[in-house]
């Protein structure tokens, strides 16, 4: 009982210091603070824009695979399209907040599977486990990423697609909305 | 109804500071978009309009 209000003063000064520290604008400690979180921001968004380039290298290939009917084939290029959007929106964001450059687009070579594909329901199939991995990630990104800006950039894309996902499914003669929580697949 | 949930979810995103708590509303926001996708769909109109799924305030 008696050490409390020594407790007390040292907390209340390794308190104060730490707000010193914290609060000093070139302290050492805000800079690696700042480089931190840069960094996992630049991790999350590059993890983000490489599911979206893969995707989009990956519909256009299946696009062009002969393997769907024609209505498939219109979808998959709308999927296309916004993948292409996609990942353009999160390289700039890289580029102008984050000052970084993208990760480089895959080969399709690169893209495990993908040249494996021999009907329209493992194409499709694919398909949905490259936008699933894509919502996985990207729900990853927000709940690591400091800046809201770039949490609102992903969390539009997340919007975009898990409807995708809807698509594909009713493709597939799946259930479109399988869970209360759409989380994606790792 | 979806639409402005989107919305809002987006939004939150932005603001709610734990991590577990935006891990969990983005999750109930990519439902919140397929059901959009689904009703959109009943109404015969296109399922994914948009590249980017924000939704829309309300009026």
């Amino acid at each position: 009982m008696t050490d409390r209000p020594i407790t007390r003063r040292r907390a209340l000064l390794a308190g104060g210091a730490a707000v010193a520290v914290a609060s000093s604008p070139g302290s050492a400690r805000a800079a690696v603070d700042k480089a931190l979180v840069k960094k996992i921001e630049r991790r999350a968004v590059g993890a983000a824009t490489l599911d979206e380039l893969r995707k989009m290298v990956a519909l256009e290939a299946i696009a062009n695979g002969r393997l769907l009917r024609p209505s498939e084939t219109s979808v998959v290029r709308i999927l296309e399209e916004h993948a292409t959007q996609h990942a353009a929106a999160l390289g700039q964001l890289m580029k102008d907040q984050l000052g970084t450059e993208p990760p480089a687009t895959p080969k399709r070579t690169e893209i495990s599977g993908l040249l494996g594909l021999r009907d329209r329901t493992a194409a499709l199939r694919f398909a949905s486990r490259l936008e699933g991995r894509a919502i996985a990630t990207n729900i990853s990104g927000i709940r690591t990423a400091y800046d809201s800006q770039i949490r609102q950039a992903l969390a539009g894309i997340v919007g975009s697609d898990a409807q995708h996902l809807v698509l594909l499914r009713q493709l597939l003669h799946e259930q479109p909305v399988p869970s209360a929580f759409e989380r994606g697949a790792a | 109804m979806e639409n402005t949930q989107v919305s809002a979810y987006v939004n939150a995103l932005g603001t709610v500071a734990a991590p577990g708590l935006r891990a969990t509303l983005a999750s109930i926001l990519a439902t919140e978009a397929e059901h959009m996708s689904v009703i959109l769909g009943e109404l015969h109109e296109p399922q994914a309009p948009q590249a980017v799924v924000t939704g829309s305030k309300p009026t």
